[in-house]
């Protein structure tokens, strides 16, 4: 039985029958000792294994509802949030448009686990008051819609990845050697593969389950600290907002896949000692018994409409970290270039005339 | 009418910007420049005849005087004329040397000294400092000697002595060595403001990064329980090596930066005043 492979120099067909010892490419020359031939026809079998991952799906149910909830609806953007009555919210949390209180209920879906809020409202106002002081480019007219104290606490909907992970990496490296041999500077590259496998367990990875808010902003918050998830309660809801998931699991899950996948091969990847250049040429993960949940995690957000365009401002509920995205003034940005050029152009001829 | 406003305000800040802009290149221009509009001053004398052979009319004299200074303030360099009766047994480049090294007492000086000598019948004009390394080489010197060698033949003293002043005084603003001069200047300046303007850009993107701290994240090493990874298999494989051979330069030119200022010039034995000059002659009999 033939396995056949790519030349590791140039990529060409080899064939090779099991038994034959060293076997020399065709096309460039190279020759490879039996271990290489055995390490490159056992990487062409793993690549054709592929990978192997399988998931549990979690199930929220609705819950029932007990009528001092509400639905803030937004037309602009189609959020349908749930909250108090009392919160009297006006303002779209996602992309900052006017929200309207209706009575029809969507349903809340009860969520396997949930981090209740630890940050207050006032500190999320302050955050973001500091974050837009000194921003030289700001733009003037920003500060002042007077938007700042909107901020509404949300909790967000999250669907976590649980699983003990099997990873199988496969990289190239190089060993480089320079020397002179008489008239000539000569290099010898050594090249390697190098074969990695190992296992990780992940809990509770991440992925947010709403089309409103893009992973920049959802993973910039990040890392929430899930030792402090709970098993639900409805009285952590009181006071703020929260919503449930439009992107289905299934959707979500390549996401964490790869994110897992990225994981294991850095760490794998940290293993590899003594090699210059080392790049990951195949990754695959096995999960088995990956478990899905469904979960709603805090976050202070705010979104402010500037020059047709959304900036949204979002704060870890329950660690504080803030992230957002501020209007550039490109006509600011210019004056500045400008100025500094001029400046240090003065600045750096006084310097030369003097000194030189 | 919001986005009327908009657009207003954004018209006004981008021309206060360029207001700015307009403001630190005019300043920055007016500190380049004003060095390079100053003359290059070299000490220069007072005196510009020195009328021992008697040669010259008091009229004359004083007309040559005016001229001469006038075109060594134009020009920045010493224009001189220096007559006498007998050279007393010296030669008449080593007597126009000493003349001007007496005159001209700064080791940076730059000028052209005219020496004639009635009895002797002999003249040289002796250029020296930049007079002599950018504006009248040896050759140019050479054919200004001889040009006014008919005057002197004529015994129109005046006539030579103006017409030197106006040559001397046209070749030292024509020279293009001088023009050089600006060009490495705005050269310079020129680069300066590329340094800086890359500098500047940087510091402004600087600025705009922080701006946005919105971003993905790559991987989920913040969910991975402690301790739990551990690596299974672990092969390094020798594939292969390849290898590349690239012939060494061998740089044997090595640079002679051109000879050349002191080429022609013969310093004469003897002492001089002040530091080394560099400088030519051009002698002969009328």
């Amino acid at each position: 039985m033939t396995t056949s492979f790519k030349c590791a120099c140039c990529g060409a067909d080899l064939r090779y029958s099991p038994g034959s010892g060293s076997l020399k490419c065709e096309y460039c020359g190279t020759e490879f000792e039996a271990e290489a031939v055995e390490a490159m026809a056992e990487a062409a079998e793993s690549d054709a294994a592929g990978e192997n991952i399988n998931w549990q799906h979690a199930n929220p149910q609705t819950m029932e509802n007990d009528g001092s909830t509400c639905t803030y609806s937004c037309s602009s953007c189609g959020a349908q949030i749930t909250g108090d009555r009392t919160l009297a919210a006006s303002f779209c949390p996602y992309c900052g448009n006017t929200v309207v209180m209706s009575d029809r209920l969507e349903g809340m879906l009860r969520p396997d686990y949930i981090i209740p809020f630890k940050v207050e409202k006032d500190a999320a106002v302050a955050k973001f008051k500091e974050f837009c002081k000194g921003k030289p480019l700001l733009p003037s007219g920003f500060l002042s819609s007077g938007r700042i104290d909107s901020v509404e606490g949300l909790y967000v909907p999250y669907w976590l990845f649980d699983a003990g992970v099997k990873g199988r990496v496969r990289f190239r490296a190089e060993r480089v050697h320079t020397r002179r041999e008489g008239d000539y500077n000569v290099t010898r590259t050594q090249h390697f593969m190098l074969y990695r496998e190992g296992v990780m367990d992940f809990e509770h990875v991440p992925v947010d389950g709403t089309s409103k808010l893009g992973a920049e902003v959802t993973e910039a918050v990040e890392p929430f600290d899930m030792h402090g998830a709970a098993p639900f309660a409805k009285a952590y809801l009181s006071g703020f907002l929260a919503d449930r998931y439009d992107v289905p699991q299934e959707t979500c899950r390549p996401r964490a896949d790869e994110r897992i996948r990225q994981s294991i091969t850095s760490a794998l990847a940290n293993t590899c000692r003594g090699y210059t250049g080392v790049r990951p040429q195949q990754q695959f993960i096995s999960v088995a018994n990956g478990k899905i949940a469904y979960a709603l995690l805090p976050m202070w957000l705010m979104t402010v409409n500037y020059n047709g365009k959304s900036y949204t401002f979002a704060m870890n509920g329950q660690t504080g970290k803030f992230v957002g995205e501020l209007p550039i003034s490109w006509a600011k940005f210019w004056g500045f270039f400008a100025g500094i050029t001029a400046a240090l152009t003065v600045i750096l001829t006084l310097l030369m005339n003097y000194f030189g | 009418m919001h986005n009327a406003h908009n657009a207003k305000s954004i018209l006004h800040k981008i021309s206060r910007a360029f207001l700015i802009l307009i403001a630190f290149t005019a300043t920055f221009t007016a500190m380049i420049l004003s060095p390079m509009l100053s003359v290059n001053v070299n000490a220069y004398t007072e005196k510009k005849v020195y009328d021992y052979g008697d040669l010259l009319t008091d009229r004359e004299e004083s007309r040559i005087e005016e001229q001469l200074r006038k075109a060594s303030e134009n020009c920045g360099h010493d224009i001189i004329v220096y007559t006498v009766k007998s050279l007393g047994g010296n030669s008449v480049s080593e007597y126009s040397q000493r003349a001007a090294d007496g005159i001209n007492t700064d080791s940076d000086g730059s000028g052209i000294l005219y020496l004639v000598s009635i009895n002797d019948r002999e003249y040289d004009i002796y250029a020296f400092g930049e007079m002599y390394e950018r504006i009248m080489s040896d050759r140019e010197l050479n054919r200004l000697a001889d040009d006014l060698r008919s005057y002197l033949s004529e015994g129109d003293y005046y006539g030579a002595f103006s017409e030197f002043g106006k040559r001397v005084e046209k070749a030292a603003l024509n020279n293009e060595d001088y023009s050089g001069n600006i060009s490495v200047r705005l050269t310079l300046s020129f680069s300066t403001l590329i340094v800086s303007a890359f500098i500047a850009l940087i510091i402004v993107f600087c600025m705009k990064q922080g701006m946005k701290t919105t971003r993905p994240e790559i991987t989920a090493g913040n969910y991975v329980k402690n301790g739990s990874f551990k690596v299974t298999v672990s092969r390094d494989v020798y594939l292969y090596t390849s290898v590349s051979r690239v012939r060494i330069q061998s740089n044997n030119n090595g640079h002679r930066s051109g000879g050349g200022h002191h080429s022609g010039g013969r310093s004469s034995g003897g002492h001089h005043s002040g530091g080394h000059r560099s400088g030519g002659h051009s002698r002969g009999r009328f």
